[in-house]
């Protein structure tokens, strides 16, 4: 469907997820005033479920953006994650996050179309990036 | 038919409605009156029949009253009897009366009337006889008389004795002897047997008549009641009738009724569908209009974008070839390119413009210029024009008009453009002039008068209104032999309204036009006027000591910024997108930020206002420069509120970057200028494939830097042309054109306009679908022309080691 989104977010810190998810939510409401969009946020803590939900084509109906931990533990990182949205095709726009910059040093940025480093305004930039994200999916024209 | 609206239907209906309402309640209360009036009647008593009934029970009295004074012989029981009699007669006159609507009952009632006198003759004699029937009386009196036996009693008649009316003279009558006493007694029993004859006789007459009057009683009764049951039966019937006919018009009313409300139900529910499919139609119509309009606007801006390359091209080079002829002619020549490329380029914005003007987004600036040399540039414009064509081309400037002004001269330019340009085209012989006046008012307020006037087709009178529209020129015909667009005075109009000014056209067909524009303008100050001067810059103290950072996609735009930067002592690191820079902010301060507008990721705004409300990095810490290909079109308020603090517009001018730098400075030191020397390399280029004169004279002879633009331009080009190849072989033609757009500018720089123009073809050609065929030869060509250009590079590149 045109005018719908899926947001994901895959981080398995509780704490962390639910701050992301609090942001998210309060930035995608602050963005319907200016588009006109359905939307269905997405959170996860187990990287498993993320990728059975993946492989369950729950994602297909829609483009996505996914804000996605780079350590999620039990052996899984966010290019699991990744490599299964591409595996199936679903049009997602990635942001990962993680602690260290090395990680970013160590991937190809093609992985990703945005890296973000989780300070203290890891939460401000992922609303940064889903404003941006939704800009360019209803075409606003910077000037 | 004309449609009259939903309101005019369901009123009349409704009116209908009632009317068929007030119809049915109206009949039912009269039929329902007639019936109940009708039983009302019917429950009167029949007066006839009581007063039959009252006559009948007179006579009976009567006839009882005679009975029991038959038998008592007590007079007072006769009252009655006369009592009754004297009322009857009125009694029965009165069911005369009642009858006289019927014949037969009058006859009857006549019939009545006459036994009724008989009955009362027979009562009368019946009485008669029986108070004269005194023999028994007589004989006990006699008997007691012979008892006593005077002699001398007068011997009277016996009959009159016996029938005298007075009793009491018969008592006192003398004795008869005994033979006449037998005779007298046998005379008498002969009476009395004849009386009671008579009373037998008239008793039977009695009960005859009585009979009969009964008779003619019960046939009126019956008849009456006949007449009664009739006449109910009647009414009966006509209660029925009516009740039916009542019966009938309420279903009839009821069934309009319900018909009447199913069509109203009907036309409601169908006006409801119709006003939500109109709502319905209106949303979508607006949603398309929304788009319809974002496109436009997505639309114009891309346009924009990709026709003022080229345009940018055109008028560097023939900036560049300005420099390099002595030549007068030629000299005069390319300044008239150069003055149209910029008009060309000024057209686009005209395009845009209108487009601004009619959504209201357009605003005027306001900077002193002088008005002379607005009409002089003008003028030169269109002077080869005019004089091609054989037509005077002038202007003056009324005495007194104030020499300098304040306002928007780009808008006024656009103003005389539009106006002397229409002129001078639609003129064949004659003169094109223009007039200005500038008539000052209170304070500094001036009234500008502008009056083109002209010898041309001039234009029909009842199409002068029109001309003023989008598109629109006077006749058809004239499209097709003068060209244009039409836009033209349509601008002009609309930048005249939001001058709050006014303009007129005045014109007589094959005589000329003469349109006048009043402009509300200021005075301006001389000092205040900014010129543009090609001199060489002397950079203040305390610009060399500030800490840049630039951020911006294309690496050529970068190395230029700090190439240029570099030269003048400014520390400056770079980041290639948002998000590093804003990494590079978090742990870094600078005092000033070049944030280019269009970038992948994310936009220049968001991450300045980013920066501004995240990293708390506030206007009086660091400024922000944005720069972008487009230019602002009076749209600073968007960039105020992202927190930037000036604009550049690319392509800038070292001239234009320092000026920009010092707008931002407080108490900034005067611009030390100094006349340019006349140092500038000249390198010679085999086959004209580049030009490094640009690159040259931006590095201000350094050799080191040249040296890493061309190693830089050769890095990025081939890592390019690389990736846009496999993108043709992969066919991912968003990526091949985006590939192409990318190196495009450092092309341009380098002067290689033939490899410029390749890349320029295979971006067009995905965004037209051309056949694959054609942009694989095309990629070919670029492939083959970049290593025509790597070689000269090279050597380039040798020669400065």
């Amino acid at each position: 469907m045109k005018n719908s989104i899926n947001v994901l977010v895959v981080e398995d810190n509780e704490y962390y997820n639910k701050l992301l998810s609090s942001t998210l939510r309060q930035s995608i409401l602050s963005q319907r005033r200016k588009w006109d969009f359905k939307y269905k946020l997405h959170s996860f803590t187990d990287g498993d479920e993320c990728i059975s939900k993946i492989k369950s084509r729950e994602f297909s109906d829609s483009d996505s953006i996914a804000f996605i931990g780079y350590y999620l533990g039990k052996g899984i990182n966010g290019t699991h994650i990744i490599k299964t949205l591409k595996e199936l095709s679903v049009s997602t726009t990635i942001i990962l996050l993680s602690q260290s910059k090395s990680v970013k040093e160590e991937l190809s940025p093609d992985i990703y179309d945005y890296f973000v480093l989780k300070d203290k305004s890891a939460p401000a930039l992922c609303c940064l990036c889903l404003e941006q994200y939704l800009d360019n999916k209803f075409y606003l024209p910077l000037e | 038919m004309k449609k009259f609206p939903i309101q005019v239907k369901v009123g009349l209906l409704m009116i209908f409605a009632v009317i068929l309402l007030s119809a049915a309640c109206y009949l039912s209360y009269r039929n329902l009156s007639t019936i109940v009036s009708s039983i009302q009647i019917d429950l009167n008593p029949e007066i006839r029949l009581l007063r039959i009934r009252d006559i009948s029970g007179d006579l009976e009295k009567a006839d009882n009253s005679i009975r029991i004074y038959t038998i008592t012989r007590d007079t007072s029981d006769l009252r009655p009897y006369y009592s009754i009699i004297r009322g009857i007669d009125e009694k029965v006159n009165q069911l005369r009366s009642e009858c006289s609507d019927d014949t037969i009952m009058l006859n009857q009632t006549d019939t009545i009337s006459t036994l009724i006198e008989e009955n009362i003759v027979n009562w009368n004699e019946f009485l008669y006889i029986i108070n004269s029937d005194n023999v028994v009386g007589f004989l006990r009196h006699l008997s007691d008389q012979l008892n006593e036996a005077p002699e001398n009693i007068e011997r009277k008649g016996i009959l009159k004795r016996v029938f005298a009316r007075n009793s009491k003279n018969l008592l006192n009558e003398n004795l008869l002897n005994e033979q006449e006493l037998i005779t007298n007694i046998r005379e008498i029993e002969e009476q009395g047997r004849i009386n009671k004859e008579k009373l037998k006789d008239r008793e039977s007459q009695l009960a005859f008549t009585g009979n009969r009057i009964k008779e003619k009683f019960y046939d009126l009764i019956t008849r009456m009641e006949n007449q009664v049951s009739i006449q109910v039966r009647k009414k009966g019937q006509e209660a029925n009738r009516l009740a039916e006919g009542t019966y009938r018009w309420l279903v009839l009313f009821a069934i309009s009724g319900g018909l009447l409300s199913i069509l109203v139900l009907f036309i409601i529910v169908r006006y409801i569908r119709n006003a939500n499919a109109y709502q319905i139609a209106l949303e979508k119509s607006k949603n398309e209009a929304v788009n319809l309009a974002r496109t436009k606007e997505l639309f114009m801006a891309n346009i924009s974008h990709e026709i003022r390359t080229p345009v940018t091209a055109i008028s560097g080079f023939t900036e560049q070839l300005l420099h390099e002829t002595s030549d007068e002619n030629v000299i005069r020549s390319l300044k008239i390119i150069k003055l149209s490329s910029d008009h060309l380029a000024k057209i686009i914005d005209d395009i845009l413009d209108l487009s601004k003007l009619q959504n209201r987004k357009l605003m005027l600036e306001k900077v002193h210029f002088s008005i002379e040399q607005i009409l002089n540039e003008v003028c030169s414009v269109f002077e080869r024009q005019a004089k091609q064509k054989n037509i005077l081309l002038g202007f003056s400037i009324k005495p007194g008009t104030p020499p300098v002004l304040m306002g928007d001269p780009y808008r006024l330019k656009q103003i005389l453009m539009n106006l002397v340009g229409n002129s001078v085209k639609f003129t064949e012989k004659g003169s094109v002039s223009f007039l200005v006046e500038g008539i000052t008012g209170n304070s500094d307020d001036v009234d500008l008068v502008i009056e083109v006037t002209d010898t041309g087709i001039g234009i029909d009178e009842d199409k002068l209104k029109m001309i003023f529209e989008d598109f629109t020129q006077a006749e058809m015909s004239t499209t097709r032999k003068y060209g244009g667009t039409g836009l033209g005075l349509s601008i002009v109009k609309n930048l005249v309204e939001l001058h709050r000014g006014t303009v007129v056209c005045e014109s007589k067909k094959n005589h000329g036009t003469k349109i006048t524009c009043h402009l509300p303008f200021h005075t301006g100050q001389e000092t205040q006027i900014k010129r543009d001067i090609d001199l060489q810059l002397s950079i203040p103290e305390e610009i060399r000591n500030m800490k840049v950072l630039v951020v911006d996609d294309e690496e050529y735009n970068r190395l230029l910024f700090k190439k240029i930067l570099d030269r003048w002592n400014i520390k400056s690191d770079q980041a290639a997108n948002g998000m590093d820079a804003i990494e590079i902010l978090k742990e870094h301060r600078y005092d000033l930020l070049f944030m280019d507008i269009r970038m992948p990721g994310i936009d220049g705004f968001k991450v300045t206002r980013f920066i501004r409300d995240e990293l708390k990095i506030p206007e009086s810490e660091m400024k922000v420069i944005s720069i972008s290909a487009v230019s602002v079109n009076n749209e600073w308020e968007k960039y105020r509120q992202a927190g930037m603090n000036a604009f550049l517009q690319k392509p800038f001018t070292e001239e234009m970057l320092l000026t920009t730098i010092l707008s931002l400075r407080e108490n900034s030191t005067k611009l030390l200028f100094e006349n340019l020397k006349d140092e500038e390399k000249e390198i010679a280029s085999e086959n004209q494939k580049i030009n490094l004169k640009n690159l040259f004279h931006i590095s201000g002879g350094d050799e080191q830097f040249v040296k890493q633009m061309l190693v830089s331009f050769n890095n990025t080009t081939s890592r390019g042309l690389k990736e846009m190849q496999e993108a043709v072989s992969s066919g991912e033609w968003d990526s091949v054109a985006n590939l192409a757009h990318k190196m495009l500018p450092p092309c341009r720089h380098i002067g290689a306009m033939e490899l410029y123009d390749l890349l320029g073809k295979i971006e067009k050609s995905v965004s037209k679908k051309t056949d694959k065929k054609k942009i694989e030869s095309l990629t070919k060509k670029s492939l083959r022309e970049f290593d025509a250009v790597n070689e000269l590079l090279k050597e380039h590149i040798a020669k400065m080691k």
